[in-house]
């Protein structure tokens, strides 16, 4: 009676234990499908292809100081304002071609980007842009100022730029400069053009 | 014929001897372990002796001339020696050539002299003696500068999850901050007769805005926040203090240019009920009216650091700091160093480092007081 007995309780408890298991790993397959569903970015082939182009100039920090240094890049001279923004915002997190450094995290998805009529560009970067960010208040610094600068120093139209993280605003990347109200450009952190 | 020559002489001789009473000899000497100057004087004279950084001041309270053996000063430790006689008192200053040095001084008869003993110090004991230099200091305030400030709130960033920037090797910047931070509380504490808050004491999460509520609910009179900075740069080094810069959004600018206008108005009209609703709407401007004092803070911190760190000068900076943003009371963020830098990370591990830190942290508090806590 009591070999049966033990017997039944160790099939049961084995039991349980897969049963345990079998669940956690359906519960993880499925927030990875739900993580696969939720991508639905606006890449660069959204972007359209016009003949004529025109040249923006970008930022980017150096190891020598910690201003922003300029660099050129062509882009696509869409009748959308909205859609040249856009393509700044691409040649940034595809980062440097120099010797300079990145200034954003180069997994930094562009979720969405609008401008108001009063010419505050509202960007929606995905995630990645606090949780791959170096943190500390010179890289904040660095990032926030390469986009805003960026965008202000190529478009006149664009005043002001907020900020907003998977749809929404957030107070800081990583308890620094705060992300709540738009920011207006800073070009005396642009190194100065004797440099070149 | 005689006789007119015997009163010359008489003439001349009490001349002679008066001139040594009422003259000075300075001798000195570099010994191994220290440097003694002595004072010497025919009568006994009462003096006071004042240190400051890199100076000797005593005040004799007589009129006195000296007479120092050569022009040139040929000493490990003393620079120069300059006098000035004022209003029937003789000020003697000895200018030495370290900032920091130890002072032990005591009188000698027959004939009278006032010996000095000057010892430079090693930085080790640099650090356990400034607390008690400031001490003197601060004894020379008024006293209403004291009382001017009682409070101050120091916000160790980062903790919990949010564990702030992390080291090439490992080093936790929300560590190095708490640490900073209690060391900084206890200097405060030992030497002044303050109040010191740290926003957290544990490794807990803490968000910014509770963090600027402690400040203003315990009606802080200063707010410091304590940080490591990290940069995409490798080689970004140096510590640097930051104040509030505006977003200088122009909501806020019409609000703040209307507060300002009309603040005479405002203060006949308003019911004294009424008035923390005032402050409601003001609070999230509440950092604007305190830059000044602010940046003169900063601007009191970031020497200090500079001097006793050898960092490299990063100097004050103004940034949009969340943190600062709702504080209504000088406020500063201090970046100590880069953490992301390997050589500053080893810096910022070692407890001796953490130390000098909160000490010139302390110094800067103290100079900022001293220069600008009248008003």
């Amino acid at each position: 009676m009591k070999k049966k007995d033990l017997t039944l309780l160790i099939t049961l408890i084995v039991s349980i234990f897969i049963l345990i298991i079998l669940v956690i790993l359906s519960l993880k397959t499925e927030r990875i499908k739900v993580k696969k569903e939720e991508i639905n970015y606006f890449y660069p082939s959204t972007i359209e292809q016009t003949k004529e182009k025109r040249k923006v100039t970008i930022f980017f920090p150096s190891e020598e100081d910690s201003l922003l240094y300029p660099e050129t890049r062509e882009i696509y001279l869409t009748p959308s304002l909205i859609e040249q923004a856009k393509q700044v915002i691409f040649e940034l997190i595809k980062g440097p071609e120099s010797e300079h450094l990145p200034s954003l995290p180069p997994t930094t998805k562009l979720r969405e980007l609008f401008i108001t009529n009063d010419g505050i560009a509202y960007i929606d970067f995905s995630k990645e842009i606090y949780q791959q960010h170096p943190g500390g208040s010179e890289a904040e610094i660095i990032s926030i100022y390469a986009i805003v600068n960026s965008l202000t120093y190529n478009f006149p139209q664009i005043k002001k730029v907020q900020i907003l993280i998977e749809g929404l605003e957030k107070e800081t990347f990583n308890g620094h400069i705060d992300l709540t109200k738009p920011f207006s450009p800073r070009f005396n952190l642009i190194a100065s053009n004797k440099k070149y | 014929m005689k006789k007119k020559y015997f009163i010359i002489f008489i003439f001349l001789y009490f001349l002679i001897s008066n001139l040594q009473a009422i003259t000075l000899k300075i001798r000195y000497h570099d010994h191994p372990d220290f440097t003694r100057v002595v004072i010497e004087s025919y009568t006994p004279f009462s003096y006071h002796v004042h240190t400051g950084p890199g100076e000797i001041s005593i005040i004799i309270e007589e009129s006195f001339s000296f007479h120092v053996p050569e022009r040139k000063i040929q000493s490990r430790i003393l620079k120069e020696f300059q006098w000035e006689r004022k209003d029937s008192k003789t000020f003697f200053k000895i200018i030495l050539k370290k900032d920091r040095f130890t002072l032990d001084y005591f009188t000698l008869i027959n004939p009278f002299r006032l010996v000095l003993d000057i010892k430079e110090l090693s930085p080790s004991i640099v650090l356990q003696l400034q607390a008690r230099e400031f001490k003197n200091v601060l004894s020379s305030f008024p006293d209403k500068n004291i009382a001017s400030i009682k409070t101050i709130v120091i916000d160790p960033g980062h903790g919990g999850s949010d564990r702030g920037a992390r080291g090439p090797s490992g080093l936790l910047e929300k560590e190095v901050t708490l640490t900073i931070a209690k060391e900084l509380k206890s200097i405060i504490e030992r030497n002044l007769p303050f109040r010191v808050i740290l926003t957290r004491t544990e490794d807990v999460n803490l968000s910014l805005e509770e963090r600027a509520s402690i400040a203003n609910n315990q009606k802080a009179d200063m707010f410091i926040s304590i940080h490591a900075n990290a940069s995409y740069r490798k080689l970004a080094r140096g510590s640097e203090t930051y104040f509030l810069s505006l977003h200088a959004s122009d909501e806020e600018t019409r609000r703040l240019a209307y507060f300002e206008n009309n603040s005479d108005q405002l203060e006949e009209e308003i019911l004294p009920e009424n008035i923390d609703d005032i402050k409601l709407i003001l609070w999230d401007l509440a950092q604007t009216s305190y830059l000044k004092q602010s940046s003169q803070l900063a601007e009191s911190i970031q020497h200090e650091l500079n001097y006793l760190l050898g960092t490299a000068n990063r100097g004050i900076k103004q940034a949009p700091f969340k943190v600062l943003s709702n504080v209504a009371m000088p406020a500063v963020l201090i970046e100590v160093a880069f953490i992301s830098n390997p050589k500053e990370e080893k810096k910022l591990s070692s407890q001796e480092f953490q130390y000098q830190v909160a000490l010139a942290i302390y110094r800067g508090i103290v100079n900022y007081l001293r220069q600008y806590g009248e008003s």
